[in-house]
């Protein structure tokens, strides 16, 4: 239990290190003392204050924010459908509220508060109809799970699809969407962050307050209600907060969700199958995890600067593959 | 000598004198697809800006000459459009169908599998580090890099004696990571590819044309070779890796040969108009709704299927009464993953209804 | 007659079969039994060369297996997998059409011989009316007929099978067996199958092959085989033979030993 605990504390400090590095780094590098004058004593002439202030504080805000909800997401939508490889952009939240917000954009000329109205409601109907669809394919045989995250893969495919093509129907408007729909932690997106903020709290705090039942319900239904645990109504609350909350981070900057994947795995290792533990400690990876991102995403394709989400694409793709790998296959070979 | 027979399982077949049977029904269906496509075409043709019809294209053959617009819409634009798009839908269904024999997966597909992206990457790199190597290599290019992908997944996968669906998300898992580097790699492009490169990223026969048909035409007959040839083992390998080797399909010799065969018919279509995702599944299951088929037969007709179905996708986008310029790919995908949906659907009827 | 002759193999680094040697003779039926992963399965596909060989070989009638190749081989030599396969569309007379694979060229297909086998393969397993149904379509009791169906079609003379009667409730099970039996006796067919039941062994082999952790315990005429003796060894079980009106049973004893394998 003790080195639990440790690894929260090193993750917190963690997060303070790699928080500094991501306000210090950049086409400018800052030095630490400039950016604690910024907080303290903010002067209006200091250049580089107001670029701490005014561009990075933002971004790294958002990577925080965005990484720590779908960080959690994942770990809640892991532990109650029981399958690795369950996540927000796994099971069509992320594709779901996307389309939602490009269409809302190409259609109905959405300003910033309906955008993130409609990413909700897009997040919930994408989870739904990934849902619904895996019921629908219903494989018999199919003991592991696999056709829920198939029809989310079905899901996103057709819901991204249908970005695509809105997004084609309008060059004009295309350009101010595209760095959008893949994933872009930017500080332009700082007023979304500022208006949609308190929806993500509200979740998170939801989710630490289950934490305890959905442990339960990691290790099985059954086994949670015959512990005293109301097992519907915890599944619909947590739902709803995953929804809500990573519904409203994609709202700021578009589908990040692989972090929601790559995280849980990462912090399991450590922190067991304990929520009240995992929880925080998925949400401070998360956010050191998107902080890093979007620090090598700015940086390492000099003079380019690659959009957060493309790098977490490639990041969560190959963990995807590992664990398919190591879920799916390896246990097939046992099984022989 | 040709006669009608009936073959073992009591349906109607044509036979020749050295055994070779045709089921009639498989026949029936091919030639009525043969002329679906040709109907299609027809249709095609009068379908866009330019008022000219398949009336003016039958003048025109006899040599009557026509204005110069309509001439150029015709034979310039829609024409080749429709070759390429039937010859590219051929090779994919073809691939698809093919595939699906191999990895004994119905769902099997060379969009779902990776094989396109591997190739788009394949084509990106080339384009991003060799610029100046001629653009003949380009289909080489899409080869290797489908190849690799295949040679990855059948790594990854292994041995492992794991359902369909575990390899289809393995599929999946490469295509993620895929298209995150083909989204990489877009920003070191030129600016002025970059624009051609997004939109024959999506799929799309804009860029169609009498050269692309040409250099097309290779391909579609080493496919028709490959279909001669390999169409019956593909029955056999329906059947299981030990079975097919137990009635006596060398496996181990004939399995590479094929794999090669089915990634090279995928990234020939890659290389002419783009990834046409779920047409690989997508074909073969329609084809199996009009005519069940095994072997040869199932191959042509799911390829006649894949023709047809992008001629029909592509005349219905450019009818559409919009100014919206969808790619055929998105086209696809946007009927394919409901089709597929529906495809599952039944599959788990049909396992729930076996006893 | 097909011989092994100090056959080794394993998956990957798991060695599972040790220095096995074999002798089948023709016309009889011999069952392989023994305990789950005992090797049983992959001696079988060790013959057909499934299975990468280690060590050893396998002669049919004195000529090794790995010189001749899967189209010949598949004349004289026909296997039948635990789990049979076959894609939705194809129909019971497609299935059988099949099994002449390797008598077939490029463009040819069945000659009118041909035919005829087929048919009375069809009719040997009762089947003949149902040549037009869906493989996948036929009850479990007629799917394994099926296979034995093509099976028969293949027209080789020794036949593997890879426990014929998994998942068939008790009266398929004897009825498949006695089918197999048939092959013997009727058509002449060496047989060598992989069965899990101890007493379907007893009932219908003439030859068994004992197994354990890839060696072979005990090979012979089943009468003089399969002994309680044997039977512990093999299983860890102490059991009784009996014989009633000819026929050989085999029942567990339970007692301290059997007790403490369960716990």
């Amino acid at each position: 239990m003790r080195h639990r605990g440790a690894f929260l504390i090193s993750a917190a400090v963690l997060l303070v290190v790699t928080l500094f590095l991501n306000l210090s780094l950049g086409a400018i590098v800052i030095p630490t003392s400039t950016i604690l004058s910024a907080f303290l004593s903010f002067d209006r002439q200091d250049y580089a204050q107001n670029v701490v202030l005014y561009q990075r504080l933002p971004r790294a805000l958002i990577a925080l924010y965005v990484g720590a909800l779908f960080a959690s997401s994942g770990s809640v939508l892991q532990g109650l459908t029981r399958n690795p490889l369950a996540s927000p952009a796994t099971l069509g939240i992320s594709a779901g509220a996307a389309a939602f917000v490009v269409g809302g954009v190409m259609l109905f000329d959405f300003g910033l508060e309906a955008q993130g109205f409609a990413a909700l409601a897009g997040a919930i109907l994408g989870f739904l109809a990934s849902l619904t669809m895996a019921r629908f394919a219903g494989l018999s045989r199919d003991p592991r799970g696999l056709s829920l995250i198939l029809s989310g893969a079905l899901v996103s495919m057709l819901l991204i699809g249908l970005a695509n093509a809105l997004l084609l129907s309008d060059p004009s408007r295309r350009a101010d969407l595209l760095s959008w729909i893949s994933g872009n932690i930017n500080h332009v997106y700082a007023d979304r962050l500022f208006s949609v903020w308190w929806l993500g709290a509200v979740s998170l705090g939801l989710l630490f307050a289950l934490a305890r039942p959905l442990t339960l319900m990691s290790l099985g239904r059954e086994q949670a209600a015959s512990a005293g645990v109301n097992v519907d109504l915890v599944t619909r609350l947590s739902l709803a907060a995953v929804m809500v909350g990573s519904g409203s981070a994609v709202a700021i900057c578009g589908p990040i969700g692989f972090v929601g994947l790559v995280v849980p795995h990462l912090v399991r290792p450590f922190v067991g199958q304990d929520q009240r533990l995992g929880l925080p400690a998925c949400a401070l990876t998360g956010a050191i995890a998107c902080l890093l991102a979007d620090m090598v995403a700015r940086e390492a394709f000099q003079p380019f600067v690659l959009n957060t989400g493309v790098l977490l694409d490639l990041l969560g793709g190959l963990a995807f593959l590992l664990i398919v790998k190591r879920f799916y296959l390896a246990g097939g070979e046992a099984a022989r | 000598m040709i006669r009608r027979a009936r073959a073992l399982d009591g349906r109607s077949v044509l036979r020749l004198g050295n055994g070779f049977q045709i089921r009639l029904h498989n026949l029936a269906a091919a030639l009525a697809l043969g002329l679906a496509c040709l109907a299609l075409a027809a249709l095609a043709v009068s379908i866009g800006a330019q008022e000219v019809g398949l009336a003016d294209l039958l003048r025109s053959l006899t040599g009557e000459p026509l204005d110069p617009a309509s001439a150029y819409a015709l034979w310039t634009v829609r024409l080749p459009r429709i070759v390429v798009g039937f010859l590219a839908g051929w090779a994919v269904a073809l691939s698809g169908a093919v595939l699906q024999s191999l990895a004994r997966n119905p769902l099997a597909d060379p969009g779902l599998f990776g094989l396109n992206q591997g190739s788009m990457v394949a084509i990106m790199l080339l384009l991003v580090f060799l610029p100046a190597a001629p653009r003949e290599i380009v289909p080489l290019a899409a080869l290797l890099g489908g190849l690799g992908v295949g040679l990855l997944l059948i790594w990854l996968v292994g041995g492992a004696r794991s359902g369909g669906l575990a390899i289809l998300l393995m599929g999946l898992a490469v295509e993620t990571v895929l298209s995150a580097i083909t989204s990489i790699l877009i920003l070191y492009t030129p600016p002025e590819t970059s624009y051609g490169l997004s939109a024959w990223l999506a799929g799309s026969l804009f860029q169609a044309s009498w050269s692309g048909a040409a250099a097309f035409a290779p391909w579609f007959a080493v496919g028709v070779i490959g279909i001669a040839v390999f169409g019956r083992s593909l029955a056999v390998y329906d059947l299981g890796t030990d079975m097919a080797r137990a009635i006596g399909e060398p496996v181990t010799r004939s399995r590479p040969v094929i794999f090669v065969f089915a990634v090279l018919m995928s990234s020939t279509a890659v290389s002419a108009v783009g990834p046409l995702t779920f047409l690989g599944v997508l074909a073969p299951h329609l084809a199996a709704f009009v005519s069940p088929a095994t072997g040869r037969a199932r191959l042509v007709l799911s390829s006649l299927m894949g023709g047809a179905l992008v001629i029909a996708a592509d005349g219905l986008l450019r009818g559409l009464p919009s100014t919206m310029a969808l790619p055929i790919g998105l086209a696809i995908t946007l009927v394919g993953v409901p089709l597929f949906m529906i495809t599952l659907r039944l599959r788990t009827l049909r396992r729930l209804q076996a006893p | 007659m097909i011989e092994a002759r100090g056959l080794s193999a394993a998956y990957g680094d798991t060695p599972v079969l040790f220095d096995v040697s074999a002798r089948f003779s023709a016309g009889r039926l011999t069952a392989l039994v023994g305990p789950n992963g005992c090797g049983k399965s992959t001696f079988l596909k060790a013959i057909m060369n499934f299975v990468p060989v280690s060590g050893g070989a396998v002669t049919l009638d004195g000529e090794p297996i790995l010189k001749i190749g899967r189209r010949k081989l598949a004349r004289r030599l026909a296997y039948l997998p635990q789990e049979s396969q076959c894609p939705d569309y194809m129909t019971l007379g497609e299935l059988v059409e099949l099994a002449g694979y390797s008598r077939y060229s490029l463009f040819g297909g069945p000659t009118e011989g041909d035919r005829e086998l087929f048919q009375k393969a069809l009719g040997v397993v009762g089947l003949e009316g149902l040549a037009h149904r869906q493989v996948n379509r036929l009850s479990g009791g007629q799917r394994q007929r099926a296979f034995i169906a093509m099976i028969l079609a293949q027209d080789a003379g020794i036949v593997l099978m890879d426990e014929p009667v998994n998942h068939l409730d008790m009266t398929y099970q004897y009825a498949t067996m006695s089918l197999v039996k048939d092959l013997t006796r009727d058509h002449g067919k060496t047989v060598i199958t992989v069965l899990h039941d101890l007493n379907l062994t007893l009932a219908f082999a003439d030859d068994v092959v004992m197994m354990r952790e890839g060696r072979i315990v005990a090979a012979g005429p089943v009468r003089e085989t399969v002994t309680p003796e044997t039977v512990g060894a093999v299983f860890d079980l102490d059991a009784d033979i009996f014989e009633r009106d000819g026929r050989l049973v085999c029942l567990p004893r339970m007692d301290a030993r059997c007790r403490t394998l369960a716990a």
